[in-house]
């Protein structure tokens, strides 16, 4: 039997000191992270896309896993989804996986105007 | 040795829980490769998410995803130069695919975009946005989980994280027990953040309880005890004697408690053995009895002895365990209760869509009486909530409401009902009358008492296997057993599976399992769901005890109590201060949660409810009996008006100081008990149709032995009189009652005398008639006695005297000194 609640809770105030804290502690990481990496040898990123990618299906190359099956367990509620592929190496081999973004992402919009594109050519 | 009982198993929260928040679905948590931590992506009340937020404090800056979640256990890293540091990676899109890739921003993502390259790098996009990491990667916690999670505070966040810098394995809870070091104990609170606080304020309270009692129960160990043997009807030695320090009042011996038995003697060599206390001090006798276990060297009781024996609590600590496991359990586990009553019992504001259910035709259930008005409107109300309290002044049905309310549920929700109260006795009371209404009903009771004498002994799980004749081979065994004694031990292993899973199948196949609320914690329960929990005299128990029924899966629950009677005994005063005292249903009518209250009363002369319905329940008490229904017109008795069964007796001997040095006796009071009992006696009253209830342990001995020893008619018939507490006497009733309220003093209090609910309790036990036995002059200091002494005076049933020339009392009564609420 499904259970439908409506909580009521009230909203914590935040201490604006703390945030601002925080906030400066997070704009360090991130600039001490870039620092150094400023004189890291630049590695041209040149790579040939995956073949016989089919979006909304789960695909692996290399190797199947078992994950791939099982999607998330609780999608957010919001909205459309589109499928992409994420791709990663496991030690040497490549290997996709696919990922649900939501529509409303920045990837999904441009692919979307892309496909629009296309058709319209 | 046996053991008595299985182990149960604890719910733990799984590894990969948020080690802030605990929240720990798969596709929420990732690991932190630096400390092996794992954290969620929930914001909670700070303003980033909580993996975010350990990574910055920590300056840790790697992960990894879970192994069950979409993306597998992959770690986040540039697929280019496969460096981890997540706050420099992010995504590109191919040009013209949906493909995506983890890239850093320095060097690799900085570098340019060539025309026939396949991937757009200027669109390059971080991993972590608005302090969280991209929800597609990450899926933030659905709200549900959210509420059910640790509530951690930033500043409690950051505490941690400065622990974590010198203990790497500390949890919040050390946090927690590091904050709590000063001596007294954190005070109950209305509402809790999340169930983790609620642990961690009745956690303590729980423990120095437990503490306490066992401390209090260790020390009654005695020495140089006589004891008389007897042979039990079941064959078990028996052991009686008396044990002086019970006396006191502060040792409270139960029946079902164990006790080691040890002779000391030089008569023979030593021995020991353990037993079950079967009998307690009472009007029949000031012995205790112990029966002992069976065990292989059974002849070598010391039957032939009398001296120098010793006995010692065995002090177990399981109803106290089980209350902490229900704690624990309702945090850990979400499915120990339905949302809506987790929140409820945090306190939380929250709604629930109302449940369509189709209600019953006609209310009235084979087997139990008529249903008044008041009882229907209670009964509809309950079934179509969620959580329902139900408050029963004395004498309104409370036990023939449950009961109809258990059977609504069983028929109605086609799922099994556990019905809990904190005694033994309610749940035996109420387990009977649910058997007449033709459901299923098993008794389940703990293994201490299954010889223990009880009405519905029928019904007990354990007479139900016994009684089950269709395995044959379990029959054998029993029959072996009962015989012989003793199994071999390859039979007595065959002999409890057998039985284990006969009890299985016999509580699955209940319409209703009735327990004490410990009993709830019972292992052969421990994998049972059950959606309706009813808990009657739940103003009885402690919170803690009230836990255990219901974090058994609860969805529909309906607490029975009555705030304005006694609330649960706790020893320990700092504990009880704190608020352990306070029952879930009290704290629940303080967040405004409206009982349904019953109003119509079936038990006392109108005269006796007036009073107490005024005083306590707002005026609103109705009368189900007429005057005339309730008074006993072929007893001869000297009420000062005849049609008004009650009096005040003004008595003005002097209290003392009991024999022990911790309890209070007054000798005028206890003479003209017995004159007044014996009265009765005279004009045909039955003794088990008396009861006496004085509030002090020191004045119950007293009266027992001035009956004894003064009493003009049969000692049998004043044997038969119940002398008891007023604890002792809540829940039930007489047709006469005698109170004996002891206290009279120039200058001290009145000790338990001023607590109203305990007044309200012994002022509504008498169906025929009441006598007050007391000093007007000290007791109208205290502001509620006043008011009932001006009620009794207004009705010229204030009187003084001797009791065969009864004359009213002129006394005036200043203002109260004290104030009762
Ligand atoms: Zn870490
Ligand atoms: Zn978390
Ligand atoms: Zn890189």
């Amino acid at each position: 039997e499904e259970e439908e609640i409506v909580v009521t809770r009230q909203q914590e105030e935040v201490d604006p000191e703390e945030e601002a804290e925080f906030e400066r502690e997070f704009a360090k990481m991130m600039a001490e992270s870039l620092d150094s990496r400023k004189f890291e040898r630049k590695q041209q990123f040149d790579l040939p896309l995956p073949i016989k990618l089919k979006p909304r299906e789960s695909t692996a190359v290399g190797e199947s896993s078992a994950a791939n099956e099982a999607g998330p367990s609780e999608a957010p509620p919001s909205g459309e989804k589109m499928a992409f592929s994420l791709l990663t190496k496991k030690g040497n081999r490549q290997q996709t996986r696919t990922v649900e973004l939501p529509s409303d992402s920045h990837f999904a919009i441009a692919m979307k105007k892309k496909q629009q594109a296309e058709k319209e050519e | 040795s046996l053991k008595l009982d299985a182990p149960v198993e604890e719910k733990e929260l799984p590894p990969h829980a948020c080690a802030y928040c605990g929240i720990h679905s798969p596709s929420s948590v990732v690991k932190c490769l630096t400390c092996n931590k794992w954290f969620c992506s929930a914001k909670g009340s700070a303003f980033s998410s909580h993996i975010v937020n350990h990574l910055v404090r920590a300056r840790h800056k790697e992960v990894q995803l879970h192994p069950e979640s979409s993306l597998g256990d992959t770690v986040l890293e540039c697929y280019n130069c496969g460096t981890k540091n997540v706050f420099i990676l992010g995504f590109i899109p191919a040009k013209s695919d949906t493909v995506v890739v983890l890239l850093c921003r320095q060097p690799c993502g900085a570098s340019t975009s060539t025309k026939d390259m396949s991937w757009d790098i200027s669109r390059w996009q971080p991993l972590i946005e608005d302090r969280a990491f991209l929800n597609w990667l990450v899926t933030p916690p659905t709200d549900a989980e959210q509420l059910r999670a640790r509530h951690l505070t930033p500043p409690m966040i950051a505490k941690l994280e400065e622990m974590w810098k010198e203990a790497p394995n500390a949890t919040v809870a050390d946090l927690e027990k590091s904050a709590g070091v000063d001596d007294d104990p954190h005070p109950v609170l209305l509402k809790y953040d999340d169930p983790y606080h609620y642990q961690n304020i009745f956690g303590p309270l729980v423990k120095m309880e437990s503490d306490y009692d066992k401390k209090l129960k260790e020390a009654q160990s005695e020495d140089g005890l006589q004891v008389r043997w007897h042979l039990g009807l079941n064959s078990k030695h028996v052991a009686s004697f008396i044990l002086p320090k019970i006396e006191s009042g502060d040792v409270k011996l139960a029946v079902g408690d164990e006790m080691r038995l040890k002779y000391k003697g030089e008569l023979r060599p030593p021995w020991e053995g353990v037993g079950y206390v079967i009998k307690i001090p009472n009007n029949q006798s000031d012995e205790v009895e112990v029966e002992l276990r069976k065990s292989a060297n059974d002849k070598s009781v010391p039957t032939e002895c009398t001296h120098n024996f010793s006995a010692d609590y065995v002090w177990k600590a399981t109803s106290y365990d089980r209350m902490q496991l229900a704690m624990k359990t309702f945090a850990v586990d979400e499915m120990s209760v339905s949302g809506y009553i987790f929140h409820k019992l945090l306190g939380h504001e929250v709604q629930v869509a109302p449940t369509k259910i189709t209600m019953p035709k006609k209310f009235h259930v084979p087997g139990l009486p008529e249903l008044n008005a008041s009882q229907i409107a209670a009964i509809k109300q309950v079934l179509s909530n969620p959580l329902s309290l139900i408050q029963g002044p004395p004498g309104t049905g409370k036990t023939v409401t449950s009961a109809t309310i258990i059977y609504h549920l069983a028929k109605m929700s086609n799922s099994q009902v556990l019905v809990c109260a904190p005694s033994n006795v309610a749940v035996d009371q109420l387990c009977e009358r649910i058997h007449r209404t033709g459901l299923k009903v098993v008794r389940l009771t703990a293994k201490s008492r299954e010889d223990v004498e009880s009405s519905v002994s029928f019904l007990a799980l354990h007479e139900q296997v016994r009684m089950n004749t269709t395995n044959k081979e379990l029959d054998g065994l029993v029959k072996l057993k009962t015989e012989t004694g003793e199994l071999s031990s390859q039979d007595e292993k065959r002999f409890k599976q057998l039985t284990r899973q006969a009890e299985r199948e016999i509580l699955q196949n209940a319409d209703v399992v009735c327990c004490t609320c410990v009993g709830a914690g019972d292992p052969r329960l421990s994998k049972m769901k059950f959606r309706n929990v009813l808990i009657d005299e739940s103003t009885q128990s402690a919170e803690p005890e009230c836990m255990i029924p219901l974090v058994l899966g609860c969805k529909q629950v309906v607490l029975v109590g009555d705030h304005k009677q006694l609330g649960p005994v706790i020893m320990n005063k700092k504990a009880a201060k704190a608020g352990l005292n306070q029952s879930l249903f009290e704290r629940l009518v303080k967040l405004q949660f409206t009982p349904i209250r019953l109003k119509v009363q079936y038990r006392m002369h109108p005269c006796l409810s007036e009073f107490p319905s005024n005083m306590f329940y707002e005026g609103s008490l109705q009368n189900g009996v007429t005057a005339a229904e309730r008074l006993r017109k072929d007893v001869d008795f000297p009420w000062p008006v005849p049609e008004t069964p009650m009096m005040f007796w003004s008595n003005l001997g002097n209290e003392e100081i009991s024999a022990s040095g911790t309890s209070y006796l007054n000798r005028t009071e206890a003479a003209n008990v017995e004159k007044i009992v014996t009265r009765f006696f005279k004009a045909g009253v039955k003794p088990a149709d008396i009861g006496v209830i004085t509030p002090y342990e020191g004045q119950r001995s007293y009266i027992v032995n001035t009956m004894q020893n003064t009493g003009t008619f049969k000692k049998e018939s004043y044997r038969e009189v119940e002398v008891a507490s007023v604890d002792a006497f809540q829940g039930r009733e007489k047709d006469f009652i005698v109170l004996s309220c002891v206290r009279s003093n120039e200058n001290q209090g009145i000790g338990f005398l001023s607590d109203p609910r305990r007044l309200n309790v012994a002022l509504t036990r008498a169906k025929y008639g009441l006598v007050i036995i007391g000093n007007p002059k000290v007791l109208c200091k205290h502001e509620l006695w006043h008011h009932l002494l001006v009620h009794f005076k207004d009705k010229k049933c204030l009187v003084e005297g001797p009791l065969t020339n009864l004359q009213p009392s002129l006394l005036q009564f200043g203002r109260p000194r004290q104030a009762y609420r």
